[in-house]
């Protein structure tokens, strides 16, 4: 029973660094993309572009970090293994879910958003107030994820 | 703490006063002017041009941006953002003659040169991949063409279709040559010459198997190879000529502090040239309108007083409903959260000012979210020193404040939830215990342990904020009289709230109160249902909407509820700093040289952290006060004051 409980956590852990991991990487890129073309027009809006590019990245923080929760609950980096049952391997693999799915498909809005911000601050660069507001207002649901997937661990007891 | 008082002002002066007037308003930089709609200028004198300002201005921009194209030596990061002032004298730049002209003309004819060159190297370069495919041919290129009696052509055909070719052209008679050549890739190359009256026959073939000619782009000399190398000699020289054409872009450097001095005086030019085509004008008076923060004017009426006597001044407050122009003055604490207001919209001149109330929440939010004390002692230390070290605009210089104070509160934070680079403290040296030791006794909630705490304290310092914006709509509908709406719309929400957060308390942790706060909620929800539908005239529809407006906690539970976000984003800093930690641990085990290794993880980590986490927190904060706080009462839509002033991007006035 052991290894079972173990390993539906660790898949918890993987799907939350993985999936919130690919929404952060695809996000990036989108937003990446957008920024090479208005840095092809003026190189010198890099900061701003990089700025832009970067919020989509917090999906795969938030997911790096639910799966290192998981591990340190776990006692598999550095500490002493515990015990899990499958029905508490189980918890923690639904307790990493929301931060997985919501990073994933927050991640590739998120960035869509900042390439239209990017598409902003190429004509008008002293608007970068507004354009990183946006984004970040559908970060919020990435954020509220972490947060139930923060709760759910923290409430399993092992 | 406040939008400061405007006033329009009036300044009539004699003609003769005009350009000292002129003179003394730009220096000062203290009057925003604008035209007066309802004169009409008797006489249109001298009618003002922009054309040739501009057109100095677009060919000092184009010199400085060609400069900047062909500079060699790299210019440091920081120079890119907060480019180093040129220090001049006032004077000095007010009697600037600098004849930008010449080097107009220099960079011109240089980048006409270097595109020449370009267009040839092109050129040669087609001619050198055209020949390179043709390399291995012995024959001499001159010979491909016509001459009186006979044609050559070179083909280019498969190795398969080579005897078929053979065999057509053999049957149609003898007067030529073909000859065979190895190429690449199965090709090979024909040479065929045949007397001009097979012309036609001869075409027919090639045309029907399709096989293809290849001409010339250009007549060559001697063999491929021979060709080849004369090519790669011409391209040789042009790169040497462009080489030097360069070396002469680079070389005018030096002149670029000299154009961009001559910039700014332009635009300062340009400006004042705009702000005169506004005035009003009579064969002998001037009549300047504009306006002025009110406790600028006494020193705009001092200074005229050296230019003359023959001008006067009047004032006005303005008129309701008048676009009046925006600036914010603030302590010097708050003032360096203006940025925050900026960055959303100025206030309107009815509106009040929102930065001190911003200014303590984002403070405070700023300080949650990034929620280490270490890392908020780097953030404040970089914030405080980079002004005094790098030369940068006041705004930027307000901003980086901004993230100084940021980083104390997050120090103050920190501490309380025992946020020390994570957990870092607790594996210090042991004859470092004391440290450890005193962070656990400033440590009041463990987030990591037990997140209820920090949860409730993100969520009640949402409902103060939300609660606090209520206050403010309700005093600002009162200063405009509307009593009604004020306490029906937005004080009676207030006391809704309240007693919701009162009866959840009592329910909690004071049993005691618990009948008073229910009924406190009972006679708030009451006084809404009774209140909120008053424009309805049916008694029933009006019951029916009040009853509906309670609804709207929905909004308000859902503004709470996201300021928990404070607590989740404190944590991330804290769980990311411990995942560093544990991974240089991890790695910086290993021997001899573990140490290294550990020390560079964990510095990646912390700039990492810092980057993101800073990132994050400057947003999240914002977000708060934007969406949640503002929605509550704010209405921008000012325009900021920009008096007429020295326009100037690169140089700095030092002292006469």
């Amino acid at each position: 029973m052991f290894i079972d409980g173990v390993a539906f956590a660790l898949m918890g852990s993987a799907l939350a660094i993985g999936l919130a991991g690919i929404g952060s990487a695809l996000g990036v890129g989108i937003a990446g993309e957008a920024g090479a073309g208005v840095m092809t027009e003026d190189p010198s809006k890099f900061g701003q572009v990089l700025l832009l590019q970067a919020l989509p990245g917090t999906q795969g923080i938030y997911g790096l970090l639910s799966g290192f929760w998981v591990l340190l609950k776990l006692g598999l980096f550095g500490g002493t293994p515990v015990d899990v049952t499958t029905a508490q391997g189980l918890q923690i693999l639904f307790a990493c879910l929301p931060i997985a799915i919501v990073g994933l498909i927050s991640g590739i809005s998120q960035g869509k958003t900042s390439a239209a911000s990017i598409g902003l601050i190429a004509k008008r660069p002293e608007e970068t107030g507004k354009a990183i507001i946006l984004p970040a207002m559908v970060e919020t649901y990435a954020v509220l994820a972490l947060l139930a997937t923060i709760l759910l661990l923290n409430s399993i007891q092992l | 703490m406040a939008i400061r008082n405007m006033k329009k002002l009036e300044i009539l002066i004699h003609r003769s006063l005009h350009d000292e007037t002129f003179d003394l308003l730009q220096d000062m930089g203290v009057l925003q002017i604008t035209s007066r709609q309802d004169f009409k200028n008797e006489d249109l004198p001298e009618e003002f041009h922009s054309e040739d300002l501009e057109r100095n201005i677009n060919e000092v921009r184009y010199c400085l941006d060609f400069i900047n194209k062909y500079r060699t030596e790299k210019q440091p990061f920081l120079e890119s953002f907060f480019p180093t002032p040129i220090p001049i004298k006032k004077s000095e730049f007010l009697e600037k003659v600098f004849n930008h002209n010449q080097i107009y003309k220099k960079c011109q004819s240089i980048e006409e040169q270097l595109n020449t060159i370009r267009a040839s190297m092109n050129r040669l370069n087609a001619q050198l991949e055209f020949l390179n495919r043709i390399e291995s041919l012995p024959i001499a290129l001159e010979d491909i063409g016509s001459t009186r009696y006979v044609k050559s052509y070179l083909l280019e055909i498969n190795e398969t279709q080579y005897p078929l070719l053979q065999d057509r052209l053999e049957k149609i008679g003898k007067e030529l040559s073909l000859q065979k050549f190895s190429g690449k890739e199965r090709k090979c190359f024909a040479f065929l010459i045949i007397y001009q009256d097979l012309i036609e026959p001869v075409e027919n073939i090639l045309a029907e198997e399709s096989i293809s000619i290849l001409s010339l782009p250009q007549a060559f000399e001697g063999t491929p190879k021979e060709a080849i190398q004369s090519v790669k000699k011409k391209i040789q020289n042009f790169e040497k000529q462009r080489a030097n054409v360069e070396k002469e872009a680079v070389s005018l450097l030096k002149h670029e502090s000299e154009l961009k001095i001559t910039l700014d005086y332009y635009a300062s030019e340009l400006e004042r040239r705009n702000s005169e085509a506004h005035i009003f004008k009579t064969h002998d008076v001037c009549l300047i309108t504009g306006w002025a923060i009110e406790e600028t004017i006494p020193a705009i009426e001092e200074r005229m007083k050296s230019i003359g006597k023959e001008w006067v001044i009047s004032q006005r407050d303005p008129d309701p409903g008048e676009d009046v122009p925006i600036a914010l003055e603030n302590g010097p604490w708050s003032r360096n959260f203006d940025v925050l207001t900026n960055l959303y919209g100025l206030p309107n001149y009815t509106e009040i000012d929102p930065t001190p109330f911003v200014a303590i929440f984002f403070f405070a939010y700023f300080g949650i979210c990034l929620g280490d004390a270490v890392y908020g002692l780097i953030v404040a230390l970089i914030g405080f020193l980079a002004p005094n070290f790098i030369q940068m605009p006041d705004s930027s210089k307000r901003f980086f404040r901004m993230l100084a104070w940021g980083g104390i509160a997050s120090m103050i934070f920190g501490a309380l939830t025992g946020s020390w680079m994570g957990d870092t403290f607790d594996y210090l040296p042991s004859f470092l215990g004391f440290i450890t030791t005193l962070k656990n006794k400033l440590m009041i909630i463990n987030p990591i342990n037990n997140p209820l705490p920090m949860i409730i304290v993100s969520i009640a310092i949402g409902i103060i904020q939300v609660l606090v914006g209520l206050l403010i709509a309700f005093f600002k509908e009162w200063k405009r009289k509307n009593y009604l709406d004020a306490i029906y719309d937005k004080l009676s929400w207030f006391f809704f709230i309240l007693s919701i957060v009162i009866y959840i308390v009592a329910m909690a942790m004071i049993p005691s109160i618990k009948t008073f706060g229910l009924w406190f909620v009972i006679a708030t929800a009451l006084f809404l249902v009774g209140t909120q539908g008053r424009s309805k005239k049916n008694i029933i529809l009006r019951i029916f909407s009040g009853l509906y407006s309670l609804y709207g906690i929905t909004s308000y539970l859902g503004d709470v509820l996201s300021y928990s976000r404070l607590f989740a984003l404190g944590l991330t800093t804290t769980i990311i700093a411990m995942l560093g930690r544990t991974i240089a641990g991890l790695f910086g085990s290993s021997p001899y040289f573990g140490w290294i290794i550990w020390i560079v993880i964990f510095v990646g980590f912390t700039v990492f952290n810092i980057l993101m986490s800073g990132l994050g927190a400057f947003v999240h904060s914002a977000r708060l006060n934007y969406v949640e706080f503002f929605t509550k009462f704010y209405e921008n839509g000012g325009k900021p004051f920009q008096p007429l002033q020295y326009k100037t991007k690169y140089v700095k006035f030092t002292e006469e």
